[in-house]
């Protein structure tokens, strides 16, 4: 059998919260979207090239020409923070992305046979959940190098159990209900009714669950470009202007270290409080 | 006895685990395609005698399972080969480094064990009111610093600008390595803060509204004797739960403290070694993690009916 | 409903607060933190006061920690500072770059093809063992071994055998007239260890566990590897000119360079080498100590490594060289600091050459400016408008990115496509050992220093084939040039031709010179008394430290 079923704590955890708060929630959609859309839309909103380096300003205060000032090289802080958002958040959606796909599949296998398959795929993520995602992540970059796609590839495998847990434990429960009976009465086959009819049930929940996940995808990933594995510098993103920026912090140039950080928390509380939202308004009982 | 054979039921789980763990840690070098030879000799001059210490310490002439065997042999006597970039065995090179993570790990759970708990009660006890609120707030922004965010905001306010603790190394003695590692281990505890805050918050709220609190405290036991009684003891099960979860965190998050504050332990030589294509250290490493991870968790689940009699009595007692 | 919305406002408003506290907590003391750099006075510093006495203990900054120190892996600056107080070579090289007698004391040179060491008597290693001829074998012969893949292996290249030839006597036989190889025994090439130590340390000789034992006037006591070495003097030195003045001495290990600035600034080290040349002003503002600029055997080049790409061509390799802006490469990268160089030696390694030989190698050559219009032409009529390059870089130091952002500059405006992909210090190192990490790489930066007291060295190492000829570039002139220069024993007459050779490399350019630099270092204000040079790669410059 698999390991046991969520204890208290976790579900505790996961318990959505009877919080409604309509005003901050629309803020922090429209920080995601503005830093999103900011992201996307960098080479006509950023004012600079991130790479051009300007051997008269390094390290310039805020001005109108630079209003986040410059950093080491002389390049522009605000147009790097605008070009960064691009690896900072494609690499934690495809992360959500493959991983929830992964995760639902794995899952929806496991809780509709049951039987062998799910004793099998329990203990697979039982071993996976032993492994950190970060250390999942930094044993792909020895293996595979660095850059984004060892990591990505690596994090999507770690985080699929978390979702297959939850699509397993979901599949489960909604196989006994009388709905699914009345198809099988009616002829239709397993796989059909699984993938038709309780999948678009289930798919909302687990959904809202995985969009959690991005804040924890968002923070590791730009740890792992912080410390020189993920995203290499000189190329704009958050973690790695960080870790570029740590030399200036002696000399008392803390812009360029903490711009990118207050951005990198302001969009994790953002993605959380909507996640959070998310995950209550579409409700759905956790099952036991 | 029942609690034997659950008992040895846990253990040989443990075992199943750690065995497919080792499988994947010593088998993800099959992954890359081409020349193991090259792959682990990658980045450095590949001279004969380098040559021959690689395929003599992985067995690289012998079919996979016998590298394997070979490999978890040694494993097990405490010999996890040689380090590429420190020719030394792998062994000497971790010993070194462990007393500063260890240190470093100890000091960033009693912190999140402290705060995380005594903010937790605090919330709890005064469910709904100001102070419970403003405990949520603060959880949830800690929850959103990751260490690396954290560890330089700590760098240029408590160090650069008040001075008040050193930036870098871990010192020497004792209680100079203690003082060296305040910053890290608190830049390494906030995001972990709300994970215990929180947990504990809610098994408190549980506890206290259930029958047995409120025949105590109609029977006029104080209010603290009650929470010191009853209500601590039971919901310390599920946040031993959530602390199990939190080793193998902590170490890995290590790396990224350690890296920021220039110490040298277990966190930053494995980044260092995944720069540096030591993949021997590497798998090691990882190795070790996982094992504390696999090895915590287990001990925590074989002593939770002790802690938490509900759950002895079946899954998701009420 | 109220009460939740604003508990959210205020977990946003929180993470607001704490953002603008630290921004404002920092902005003031943002002001006056410009670079004001150095401008370009300095000054070479060969010598420092002389102490007033002995002291306890004092303590250098490492900015990596040696990968080891074993003499023949020892290849780095880490490594070698460090082993330089430890172990002593047969010959011994000087702050001035001269070669004086070290551990042999005397040495001849009978026939073209023969050298003859006599080891000196009555010296020690640290376990108290005494020194002998079988040693220097034993040491000299551990480098040969293909199985130990010594990276002090080339300077061997031409050794037929090593022999004692009596109890303190040591004949070396080469293949070819070789009057490179005698430069090399004042480096790590040269240096003696135990024969018996080798034996019983084996595979952990010089790493943490093993340590060495060697002859220097400091032994190796400790190495907690990751954090610091100590060293403790050795009373039984044989040379008294060069006891120890300092009981004991620390290396600390701090890679990070603010932390290490930090260091110095606060004095809780007493010194390091190489201090980033951004941190010059602050560290003399300090008031803690001294920056001081030492005579300095690197220069600053491009190595071409590829000749088989658009550098290939000689006309491109000019057109980039006048493209390039080098007066602001050297003001960005090291505030000015140090002077342009259109070749691949500095003066300090031309000691024996005649003064003909100097004004050859330095003045009748090509002194190439910045020229754009005249660059681009170059280019189009070697046909390469457009072709692409790839230029290597490392986040190792500011020089770095200057000299990768001012190449791509330079190669953009002759209309070339270079790009620029940046890997880790470690993958860096690599380039210099595995010919498969310079697939496809087209160029990358490099300080390229001598470790012997022969310019020739530098060009040694471009001989068609050789280890450190990247580029695989190949000039039969020049290899001509060299190979006979090599054989001849006469400094005066093998500077006429090294001479020669340094005009060719001018003329065909097969890496590109960028600059010179002094060596920057800080002396705490505790110490004084050693002499600045280069040569504190294989000199015992610890020794000289002493009260100030």
């Amino acid at each position: 059998m698999t390991s046991s079923a969520p204890t208290l704590a976790v579900r505790v955890l996961r318990m959505p919260k009877k919080m409604r708060g309509c005003g901050i929630v629309i803020a922090s959609m429209v920080i995601l979207a503005v830093v999103t859309l900011a992201a996307i839309l960098a080479p006509w909103v950023a004012p600079y090239n991130p790479d051009t380096v300007d051997f008269t300003a390094f390290y310039a205060a805020p001005s109108p020409a630079h209003w986040l000032g410059t950093d080491s090289l002389g390049r522009d802080l605000l147009s790097r923070i605008v070009w960064g958002g691009r690896t900072a958040l494609l690499g934690p959606l495809l992360v959500v992305v493959f991983s929830t796909v992964l995760g639902i599949l794995l899952g929806l296998v496991a809780g509709w046979r049951g039987g062998w398959i799910d004793a099998v795929l329990g203990r697979v993520f039982d071993v996976l959940f032993a492994f950190p995602s970060l250390l999942i992540a930094m044993m792909a970059v020895a293996l595979f190098g660095k850059g984004l796609v060892a990591p990505v590839i690596a994090m999507s495998i770690s985080y699929a159990p978390f979702v297959a847990r939850l699509t397993r434990s979901l599949v489960a429960a909604e196989r006994t209900r009388p709905y699914v009976a009345a198809y099988r009465v009616q002829g239709f086959g397993g796989a059909w009714i699984a993938l038709r009819r309780v999948l678009p049930n289930i798919a909302p929940i687990v959904g809202a669950q995985s969009t959690l996940n991005f804040g924890y995808v968002l923070a590791e990933l730009a740890g792992l470009s912080f410390l020189g594995l993920g995203v290499q510098a000189p190329t704009a993103d958050w973690g790695a202007m960080i870790n570029e920026a740590q030399s200036g912090i002696a000399a008392g140039q803390f812009l360029p270290a903490i711009a990118p950080a207050i951005v990198v928390v302001l969009v994790v509380v953002a993605v959380n409080i909507v996640g959070e939202d998310l995950s209550d308004r579409i409700g759905g009982e956790i099952p036991a | 006895m029942s609690t034997l054979r659950r008992v040895a039921g846990k253990l040989g789980g443990l075992l199943l685990t750690l065995f497919l763990a080792s499988l994947l840690v010593f088998f993800s070098r099959f992954l890359v395609p081409g020349d193991p030879i090259r792959f682990l000799l990658r980045g450095r001059k590949p001279s004969p005698e380098a040559i021959a210490d690689v395929t003599a310490q992985y067995g690289l002439n012998l079919p996979p399972w016998e590298q394997y065997v070979r490999w978890i042999a040694g494993v097990l006597h405490g010999d996890f080969g040689r380090s590429l970039q420190f020719r030394q065995d792998v062994t000497a090179v971790l010993g070194d480094r462990l007393p500063v993570t260890l240190m470093l790990v100890v000091m960033a759970g009693t912190i999140i064990a402290v705060v995380g708990l005594v903010g937790g009660t605090i919330a709890a006890l005064n469910k709904g009111r100001a102070s419970d609120r403003g405990i949520l707030i603060s959880l949830t922004v800690l929850g959103a610093i990751p260490s690396f965010v954290g560890s330089i905001v700590l760098i240029a306010i408590f160090s650069v600008q008040l001075g008040w603790f050193p930036s870098f190394g871990s010192g020497s003695g004792f209680w100079d390595m203690a003082y060296h590692l305040v910053l890290p281990s608190i830049a390494l505890a906030i995001v972990f803060i709300v994970l215990v805050g929180k947990v504990t918050r809610s098994a408190m709220v549980e506890q206290l509204n259930r029958e047995h609190v409120e025949v105590a405290t109609s029977r006029g036991i104080t209010r603290l004797a009650v929470v010191r009684r009853h209500v601590l003891r039971n919901a310390l099960g599920p946040i031993l739960t959530v602390s199990g979860v939190l080793v193998a965190g902590l170490i890995v998050a290590s790396s990224i403290v350690e890296q920021a504050f220039g110490l040298s332990g277990i966190g930053s030589l494995l980044v260092g070694s995944v720069d540096r294509l030591d993949f021997p250290v590497v798998q090691a490493i990882v190795l070790l993690v996982v094992t504390a991870f696999v090895v915590v968790n287990a001990i925590i689940d074989i002593l939770e009916p002790w802690i938490d009699p509900r759950s002895a009595a079946g899954v998701g007692a009420r | 409903m109220t009460r939740t919305r604003l508990s959210r406002v205020a977990a946003v408003g929180g993470a607001l607060l704490i953002a603008a506290t630290s921004l404002t907590a920092c902005s003031g003391s943002a002001g006056g933190t410009s670079t004001g750099s150095a401008g370009a006075d300095w000054k070479l510093t060969t010598t420092t006061a002389k102490p007033t006495g002995d002291i306890d203990s004092f303590s250098f900054a490492l900015y990596a920690e040696p990968a080891t120190l074993d003499y023949a892996y020892a290849f780095d600056y880490p490594d070698n500072q460090v082993l330089a107080n430890v172990c002593e070579s047969l010959l011994r090289l000087n702050p001035d770059y001269s070669l004086s007698p070290g551990l042999a004391k005397s040495f001849s040179n009978p026939d073209p093809l023969t050298w003859v060491y006599e080891i000196r008597d009555g010296v020690t290693f640290h376990d108290g063992t005494p020194l002998t001829a079988a040693d220097a074998v034993a040491s000299m012969q551990r480098i040969m071994d293909p199985s130990v893949g010594s990276a002090w292996f080339s300077v061997y290249q031409n050794v037929e055998s090593i022999t004692q030839t009596g109890p303190m006597e040591v004949t070396v036989k080469t293949k070819i007239p070789d009057s490179q190889f005698n430069q090399g025994m004042g480096g790590s090439a040269g240096v003696i260890e135990s024969a018996a130590t080798l034996a019983a340390k084996g595979k952990d000789y010089g790493n943490s566990t093993g340590g060495v034992n060697c002859t220097g006037p400091f032994s190796l006591t400790q190495w907690k590897s990751g954090e610091s070495l100590s060293l403790e003097r050795y009373d039984g030195y044989w040379d008294k000119d060069l006891r120890a003045k300092s009981a004991k001495m620390t290396f600390a290990i701090i890679p990070d360079a603010t932390a290490r600035v930090n260091a110095m600034k606060s004095g809780s080290v007493d010194g390091s080498w190489q201090i980033p040349m951004e941190s010059a002003p602050q560290l003399q503002a300090s008031g803690k100590g001294d920056v001081l600029y030492a005579p300095s055997s690197a220069t600053s080049d491009l190595v071409i490594s590829n000749v088989s790409g658009p550098l290939g061509d000689k006309r491109v390799r000019k057109a980039l060289m006048m493209a390039l802006d080098r007066p602001g490469i050297l003001k960005g990268a090291s505030q000015g600091i140090g002077e342009i160089s259109d070749v691949l030696t500095t003066k300090l390694v031309w000691g024996t050459a005649t003064d003909a030989a100097k004004k050859t190698a330095f003045d009748d050559i090509t002194h190439y400016k910045q020229d754009v219009a005249a660059a681009k032409k170059l280019v189009e009529e070697a046909g390469a408008t457009g072709k692409e390059l790839v230029y290597v870089t490392a986040p190792i130091g500011n020089d770095f990115s200057v000299v990768s952002q001012a190449t791509m500059a330079a190669a953009q405006s002759i209309g070339l496509k270079l790009t620029i992909k940046t890997v880790s210090p470690a993958q860096y190192t690599a380039l210099f050992s595995d010919p498969s990490a310079r697939e496809g790489v087209d160029l990358f930066y490099t300080v390229w220093y001598l470790s012997s007291p022969d310019a020739l060295e530098m060009y040694g190492v471009l001989r068609t084939g050789d280890f450190s000829n990247y580029g695989g570039w190949s000039n039969a002139e020049f290899d001509k040039t060299v190979n006979e220069a090599v054989g001849t024993m006469d400094p005066a007459a093998r500077s006429a031709l090294t001479a020669k050779a340094q005009q060719i490399a001018n003329e065909e350019l097969p890496w590109l010179p960028l600059a010179t630099g002094p060596l920057p270092l800080f002396l705490g204000k505790r110490i004084t008394g050693l002499d600045p040079s280069m040569a504190f790669l294989y000199y015992p410059w610890a020794a000289q430290i002493g009260k100030r």
